[in-house]
């Protein structure tokens, strides 16, 4: 028996794969086109709302948007919002490292996910009401107060509302569940034969730290730092309720520009200096290597 | 001088850490449960009497509800439609032969709303739409919480997706099964844990998203976490405290729901 | 050619990325054989596979199944079925799930589904694994169940991809038996892929040796051993070296030299020159040819390897060649003088009168 058909059979493979990637391509239209409609055309948008193009060339009425955030009264609020967020980041950290750390090598395994499950809970939930009950442990009549006076620690009831520390303790509650669940997946796969080595040959718990756990979850801490700095610092609600009048961060101030003054422009601007920002320490932290690995996880 | 530590010592600081972690996530919560049955509208610590009556104002003021029944719908529109859109971009991440830029970009494109401050992104949408016509109300609210959950939804489904073996798909075209019966017959029922892990959670993230909603919404259409948001703003009630009791034992539960299906990693 | 071919693969190509994984591949089955396909890993036997079987497409040649060119048919349409090398049976799925998928798809009857699937069950001696849960079976459990769903639609050749190398050895021999009884049973061609000739040797009524996409030689195991006509086949399936020697007849009698050692040349009449001596031939010197405590020539144990019941001798020849040999154990210890006898060599070359498949 002869094979006598020849070689149809190069086009016809390819028809095979530019079928199949047809449909690949079909079925993966919908969500790119809903991606780009709502994520980057409104970052377009964005950008062209924050210039006057009409008044081209003269690029002093062009970037009249950009002057004004330059100026006094909005730049203290963005250098604000940003040292907020890598404190309050800072300070989630400083917690979530030995909270992690006993989750994932100290805690009964049977229990690990009930644990993790209770510490992640808030994530969850309304932030607008977590926010809210704050109000009620902080407030002069509040729980905090109440005990202080009661047990004679103060004579008069303590201002803490509105205040800095108000908005730090909001922060760190929204954002701590955040940190705690990224940490945890660099916690977890830390081996723990790796501790036990340095210990094995003589290392005590501070070096311990120093040399094994911090390096290798490093790159983890720094993974969930940037995706928790930046909402941080341009969060709403939480300054809202918890901050005074004083603390204003960013996403305020952008929020009254659009519906209150109703200036777009000035709102676009703000918007995008502050994702600038934002957008430069991500590209900082990307850059290193370990950090990429660890973004890769997610 | 360096004794070999031992892991117990350890554990009393560590535990302590954990357990006051866990005192400080939920003493807040505990508050305000307690209070939210106080006699009085605005409570004092400690309170004075016991009434469940503000849980009955809650359930029956017509405005809550309206914004409560709308934050279901809008939540139930956005799980459905993100987590099947989810699927479709888990799909196209994890199995097509398209290049592997393109697939590259399609996951980045999907994440921007994780790295993107929220704050920009609502107000880009809001802006937006008003070009297209749109305004403010229910399209541009479920359009962005679209936009919120669908990341959420595409990497859950893409963990999964990918974790699974690929020559099960092979065997079962072997075996004669294609397209639609081929999804149906064997990848559906391999992923069921995570589609239904992201319903819940996608239903979870958009009856509580509040900030692109405040942007979007404008005066005519509110939602629940527009509501309490509105209360706080006027003062601290019993009326808000049962409400708050409510909606976060609404979340809880679905939650703690979705976390036997699968927890996000 | 007495028997039906069955399947017939034609210059089969496909690359990845530049590389070509298979490269020009020819293949011919009869009907109802055994057939094995034997090569190194990374030879492309798995990309074979899969080209026959239709989950892959090839850039050139053609695949007639049947007689009907099934080059451009899609693996759900195609008349064969596939073994994974890890089985690959679906989880979510009963054994008899799994087994009465392929059907299912078929559109046979609930009632028809069920007997067919007692019935493979009964071939692969699994009665009454219906409802098991295949995470619960034994690797060679799952291994039947995973033979039973290929052979569910009836297929015309069921392709094997290495199913056992996860199998401990007496398992595997084991196996080994009870796969040639089912296949002698069924009567469908198989088409075995694997890199272990112990396998391939015990199992097929044919093979072939792949190497780098391509096959080297093919047919029945018998000749491929004996008289391979290429090196790397004579060094793939058999153990000792393969050397190139001065040749020359002596009274009649080929022979060739090696390290002042004079060794006939086992010629039949396909290997045989009858016209012509060469000067240099091709041989190899096999274990069971090779005699120690004999002979006029002195070597020296390099290397024993204890196997239980015999040894495996490793000497050097004067001039440098190592010839491996096997032995009652333990006799010589490394480092012995002792003497070499080979009484005789295996021609590897190309058949004099060629008959390739």
């Amino acid at each position: 028996m002869n094979s006598d058909q020849g070689q149809p059979t190069e086009p016809a493979r390819t028809a095979a794969t530019s079928r199949n990637r047809l449909v690949d391509l079909l079925l993966g239209a919908a969500p790119l086109a809903l991606a780009i409609a709502l994520g980057v055309v409104p970052l377009g948008v964005l950008l062209l709302e924050s210039v006057e193009l009409g008044a081209y060339p003269d690029f002093g009425v062009v970037l009249a948007g950009y002057r004004a955030v330059g100026s006094s009264v909005y730049l203290p609020v963005l250098i604000r919002s940003l040292a907020v967020g890598i404190a309050v980041t800072v300070g989630c950290l400083l917690i979530a490292y030995p909270v992690t750390y006993w989750v994932a090598n100290h805690c009964p395994p049977p229990l690990r996910v009930a644990a993790l499950v209770t510490l992640t809970l808030p994530l969850w939930l309304n932030y607008v009401v977590l926010n809210y009950s704050w109000v009620w442990i902080l407030a002069r009549g509040g729980l905090l107060n109440t005990v202080l006076l009661e047990t004679g620690v103060v004579a008069e009831p303590l201002e803490l509302l509105f205040t800095e520390l108000s908005l730090a303790i909001g922060f760190v509650y929204i954002y701590l569940p955040y940190v705690i669940l990224t940490m945890y997946v660099s916690m977890e796969r830390l081996d723990r034969r790796l501790i036990e080595a340095a210990h094995d040959l003589g290392a005590g718990r501070i070096r311990v730290f120093r040399d094994v756990i911090l390096p290798e979850t490093l790159a983890g801490a720094i993974a969930g730092t940037l995706i928790v700095y930046a909402r941080i610092a341009g969060a709403f609600a939480t300054p809202e309720i918890l901050g005074g009048a004083g603390n204003q961060l960013i996403a305020q101030l952008i929020s009254d520009a659009y519906l209150q003054i109703l200036d777009y422009q000035l709102a676009a601007a703000l918007s995008y200096v502050f994702l600038s920002v934002v957008l430069l320490g991500l590209a900082v932290g990307v850059t290193q290597r370990d950090v990429r690995e660890e973004l890769k996880q997610w | 001088m360096v004794s070999l530590p031992r892991a117990v010592p350890e554990r009393p600081l560590l535990l302590g850490a954990v357990g006051l972690t866990m005192a400080f996530f939920y003493l807040p919560i505990l508050t305000i449960v307690y209070l939210s049955v106080a006699s009085s509208a605005q409570p004092s610590i400690p309170i004075e009497g016991v009434t469940l009556q503000w849980y009955e104002e809650v359930l029956t003021d017509r405005r809550f509800v309206r914004a409560l029944a709308n934050s279901v719908g809008i939540a139930t529109v956005s799980a459905i439609l993100g987590t099947t859109l989810g699927l479709l971009a888990a799909r196209t991440i994890v199995r097509s032969s398209l290049p592997r830029l393109y697939r590259a970009s399609l996951a980045l494109v999907i994440a921007l709303p994780l790295f993107i401050p929220t704050v920009v992104l609502s107000l880009g949408i809001g802006l937006t739409a008003g070009y297209a016509g749109l305004g403010f109300g229910y399209g541009p609210i479920i359009l962005g919480h679209l936009l919120w959950v669908l990341p959420f939804s595409t990497f859950l489904l893409t963990a999964r997706y990918a974790r699974l073996d690929d020559r099960l798909e092979d065997a079962g075209r072997d075996l004669g099964a294609e397209g639609v019966e081929l999804f149906r017959s064997v990848t559906y029922p391999l992923l069921r844990p995570a589609f239904i892990a992201s319903l819940l959670f996608c239903f979870a993230l958009s009856l509580n998203e509040f900030l692109i909603t405040f942007f979007l919404a404008g005066s005519s259409v509110t939602t629940m976490p527009l509501e309490i948001f509105g209360k706080v703003r006027v003062g601290a009630t019993s009326f808000l405290n049962a409400a708050s009791v409510l909606v976060l034992l609404f979340s809880g539960v679905i939650a703690i729901g979705a976390s036997t299906y699968e927890w996000p990693r | 050619m007495d028997e039906e071919i069955i399947l017939e693969a034609d210059t089969l190509t496909r690359s990845y990325e530049g590389a070509a994984a298979v490269d020009e591949l020819s293949l011919r089955l009869r009907d109802g054989e055994f057939f094995s396909l034997l090569g190194p890993s990374g030879c492309g036997k798995t990309t074979t596979l899969r080209l026959l079987a239709g989950l892959e497409r090839p850039d050139t040649g053609s695949i007639r199944l049947n007689g009907a060119d099934v080059t451009n048919t899609a693996a759900s349409d195609r008349a064969t079925n596939l073994v994974f090398q890890d089985l690959v049976l679906f989880p979510h799925l009963t054994v008899a799930q799994n087994i009465a998928y392929g059907p299912a798809r078929q559109g046979l009857s609930t009632a028809d589904q069920r007997s067919r699937v007692d019935k493979l069950l009964e071939v692969v001696n699994l009665a009454g694994y219906n409802e098991r849960d295949p995470a619960d079976l034994s690797g060679g459990q799952r291994q039947r169940v995973a033979l039973a769903r290929a052979l569910a639609n009836e297929p015309s050749v069921v392709l094997l991809d290495e199913p056992l190398s996860s199998l401990d050895r007496g398992l595997r021999e084991e196996l080994q038996r009870e796969l040639k009884r089912i296949q002698r049973d069924v009567g469908t061609t198989f088409l075995y892929v694997t890199h272990d000739q112990a396998s391939a040797m015990r199992m097929s009524d044919r093979m072939a040796v792949m190497n780098r996409g391509r096959i080297v030689e093919a047919g029945p195991p018998e000749m491929l051993y004996s008289t391979p006509s290429t090196p790397f086949v004579a060094e793939f399936l058999g153990d000792g070296p393969v050397l190139e020697l001065p040749a020359e007849r002596q009274c009649g009698t080929p022979v060739v030299t090696l390290a002042d050692m004079t060794i006939p040349v086992a010629d039949d009449e396909e290997t045989a020159h009858p016209r012509g001596d060469p000067a240099a031939r091709t041989v190899m010197i096999r274990p069971e040819h090779v005699t120690l405590g004999e002979g006029t020539l002195s070597g020296t144990v390099v290397s024993t390897a204890y196997r239980g019941y015999f040894s495996e001798v490793t000497v050097r020849l004067p001039d440098g060649t190592e010839l491996m040999t096997r032995g009652p154990a333990a006799t010589w210890a490394h480092g012995d003088e002792i003497g070499v006898r080979v009484d005789r060599a295996h021609p590897v070359e190309p058949d004099v009168a060629a008959d390739a498949d």
